[in-house]
């Protein structure tokens, strides 16, 4: 191809992350040298706000239940996920009934889902009314480890069906012959799995772990929803902080401050998956 | 068990459905809305956050669609509202012409510019509208120097909502002062009859506005002469360790309760006494989703000292103009004077205490709304309202984070509000009102 034809291609996307992605990036960073909030003039501060950031607990305690929620709820659904593709390419009957039913969380939209399921843990929700029936009585929205949680497994639920999918997907494009070749050789079911089913999924569970680290990273909806971050600053994200020092406090330049701090942060944790799928895809020199 | 489970599901249907249904009912009694509508296609969009008065009004202002006007209304939660509208109002091309305020929304946005001063309009109406008839009071509380910036729409303040069956069984009064209420919440929670003695809404920034009812009911200020915060004084830590005291009487989860949190934790007999916004009283007595109809009586809001103020504000509600709107504002104000003309406050009156001396005062609706005499009461032992000055959002913003990590985590509340002045401080340095 073409120099001229590749740049005509590709230029149309070019333009498009320029304005969305680019732009406001650099407008962000730039924002961050200033004391910028709702109706006053910017005024330039150098530093301050990253030091203010810097400074401020309440920035640690949500980096820190930032990347505690994704340390536990990654794990939990690339398992959960990966047991469920397996099981579906492994059932004939009621196969679409149950593909359906795990697509459920996913179809449902991420505020009416959250907020559904805030209720029934609510003091008069129907989950803590049958759990207090049997004896156990848990306040999910005062105790800190039952609100994170609560976070962690309502993250599992909604992301369980989108990893579901895209592994039972490669396991149907996956060849006959690898498979028969090991059974011919007395593989075990386990043994199956592990040495023949993970190697050949490896580039989807590298692209599901980026996707999920993205998504885990920017948890924002459920929190705002659940808990705003309580009880105390316990389950307040990174992105939970970050809007409450834009639009509750006000101090937009401060939280612009605060997004570049994110996105070194996330670049860095997805450094290892990037570089990992470059190699795949040119090769090690 | 399972009958059990089919009767609960059942159970919460049904209510889902009454609240459906008893939401609806303020729209049934809309009155009928007089405005002319305008010769060329206009859109007129209301934006507050939702409790059954304002339900009824924002009824009352779509009720003026007709021909070439339309009138739509919405509603979110307090605290996204605030944020939805700070970001539109700060935009320059505010998409809603009719805003919901209160006096600490007045003093932030009218002082920045984004609420439409309306003396003009109030002196070409005051007549046609009878606007002499709504409170002064109140009127003062929409005010910021000589601009006044909204039309009040009711009286609020926070009055003790207690279970007179459960407080006569226990031979028990109403708070008057901060002793009473702590040896009563020890009497309530010995009896048991409720799950939780007491509840507030403390969620957000409403745990900075229950610090200011108590730290002014002892007569405290937050911020001197020289703008420095002060409240980190003997006063504002007893005002801090009373709502820690609190807490033992709550439900756990009390600092993330909202006012409608409180208001089902009443209705639904969690709870034997609060200190609430009046404008929940008529939801008490709604048959279709109380359990308490009959059972809840009201009482002026207790004094952190005897002789001394009541830990309660008087303030209100009201109606603003988005400076930045590019529809008409006189026609927008109008709207407004069509939901607060006498039929529509008169309706508005089922659901609280409304603007208007006339309707506020009327012995017969007086002597109807139980709430009304305690909330009079209130409103002549009120605290001042916090300064309106443009830093002190930053100050409850603050002040609210700090109080509730110390509460949460249970350290030393001196320290909280130390840091806190410190912190409001520093940030009214670099925003630049102190140097």
């Amino acid at each position: 191809m073409k120099p001229r034809e590749f740049w005509a291609f590709v230029s149309p996307s070019v333009v498009v992350m320029t304005v969305l992605m680019v732009f406001p990036l650099f407008t962000t960073i730039y924002l961050s040298f200033f004391n910028f909030n709702f109706g006053v003039a910017p005024k330039f501060i150098g530093f301050l706000n990253y030091t203010r950031i810097l400074e401020d607990s309440r920035f640690w305690s949500a980096m820190q239940f930032t990347l505690f929620y994704m340390a536990v709820s990654i794990p939990i659904q690339i398992m959960l996920g990966f047991g469920l593709a397996l099981i579906l390419n492994e059932i004939t009957a009621l196969k679409r009934f149950f593909i359906s039913l795990y697509l459920v969380p996913y179809i449902v939209t991420p505020v009416v889902g959250t907020l559904a399921v805030s209720w029934l843990f609510k003091d008069r929700g129907f989950i803590t009314w049958l759990l207090s029936n049997i004896g156990v009585n848990i306040q999910w929205y005062a105790d800190a480890t039952a609100a994170r949680g609560l976070l962690i497994g309502y993250g599992i639920w909604g992301a369980v069906p989108f990893i579901m999918l895209m592994l039972y997907a490669g396991l149907q494009a996956m060849p006959a012959d690898p498979i028969e070749a090991a059974i011919m050789d007395g593989a075990t079911w386990w043994q199956r799995v592990r040495f023949v089913m993970i190697p050949y999924l490896r580039p989807i569970f590298i692209f599901i772990g980026m996707v999920n680290i993205m998504d885990a990273y920017r948890l924002f909806d459920s929190v705002a929803v659940m808990t705003q971050g309580g009880p105390g600053n316990a389950t307040a994200t990174i992105m939970y902080y970050t809007y409450s020092v834009a639009f509750q406090e006000q101090l937009l330049g401060r939280a612009s401050a605060s997004i570049v701090l994110a996105v070194i942060v996330i670049i860095t944790l997805l450094y290892p998956f990037l570089r990992q799928t470059y190699f795949d895809i040119v090769g090690r020199k | 068990m399972k009958k059990r489970l089919v009767g609960l599901s059942l159970a919460v249907g049904t209510l889902a459905i009454t609240a459906a249904l008893s939401m609806g009912s303020a729209q049934q009694t809309a009155a009928t809305c007089n405005i002319k509508a305008p010769s060329s296609p206009t859109t007129i969009n209301v934006f507050g956050f939702r409790f059954p008065m304002m339900e009824y009004y924002f009824n009352a202002a779509e009720a003026c669609s007709k021909e070439n006007l339309t009138v739509k209304s919405s509603f979110l939660q307090p605290a996204q509202y605030e944020t939805q509208v700070n970001t539109a109002l700060a935009t320059g091309g505010s998409p809603y012409q009719i805003l919901h305020v209160n006096p600490r929304l007045v003093a932030d946005w009218g002082s920045k510019g984004w609420l439409l001063p309306l003396n003009s309009l109030i002196a070409k109406y005051k007549r046609t509208y009878n606007l002499d008839d709504i409170s002064t009071k109140l009127i003062a509380n929409t005010t910021l120097g000589v601009r006044q910036f909204a039309i009040p729409v009711n009286f609020n303040t926070q009055v003790q909502f207690f279970r007179k069956d459960v407080f006569a069984e226990l031979d028990l009064k109403p708070a008057k002062t901060l002793d009473e209420l702590s040896a009563g919440l020890e009497t309530l929670k010995k009896a048991g009859k409720t799950k939780y003695p007491m509840a507030l809404a403390l969620v957000g920034t409403g745990l900075g506005a229950e610090f200011h009812s108590n730290y002014a009911a002892l007569g405290g200020v937050w911020f001197d002469k020289n703008k420095k915060p002060v409240f980190n004084n003997a006063n504002g830590l007893k005002a801090a360790q009373a709502i820690r005291d609190w807490l033992e009487f709550m439900p756990p989860a009390v600092l993330n309760y909202n006012n409608d949190d409180v208001m089902v934790a009443l209705q639904q007999g969690d709870v034997a006494l609060s200190k609430i916004w009046i404008t929940r009283a008529s939801a008490m007595e709604d048959e279709k989703v109380s359990r308490v109809v009959g059972k809840i009586d009201y009482a002026p809001a207790f004094k952190m000292v005897a002789g001394g103020l009541g830990a309660n504000t008087a303030e209100g509600d009201a109606l603003a103009i988005a400076a930045s709107s590019k529809v008409d504002s006189d026609l927008a104000f109008r709207i407004i004077m069509e939901m607060i003309g006498k039929t529509n406050q008169l309706n508005a009156a089922n659901f609280g205490m409304v603007s208007r001396d006339s309707i506020a005062t009327n012995p017969t609706l007086v002597a109807k709304n139980r709430a009304w005499v305690a909330a009079a009461s209130n409103a002549r032992q009120a605290v001042p309202l916090r300064a309106p000055v443009p830093y002190q959002s930053i100050a409850n913003t603050i002040l609210s984070n700090e109080l509730r990590l110390a509460l949460v985590n249970k350290t030393d509340l001196k320290a909280a509000l130390d840091l806190a002045a410190k912190k409001i401080e520093d940030e009214m340095r670099v925003q630049g009102f102190i140097k």
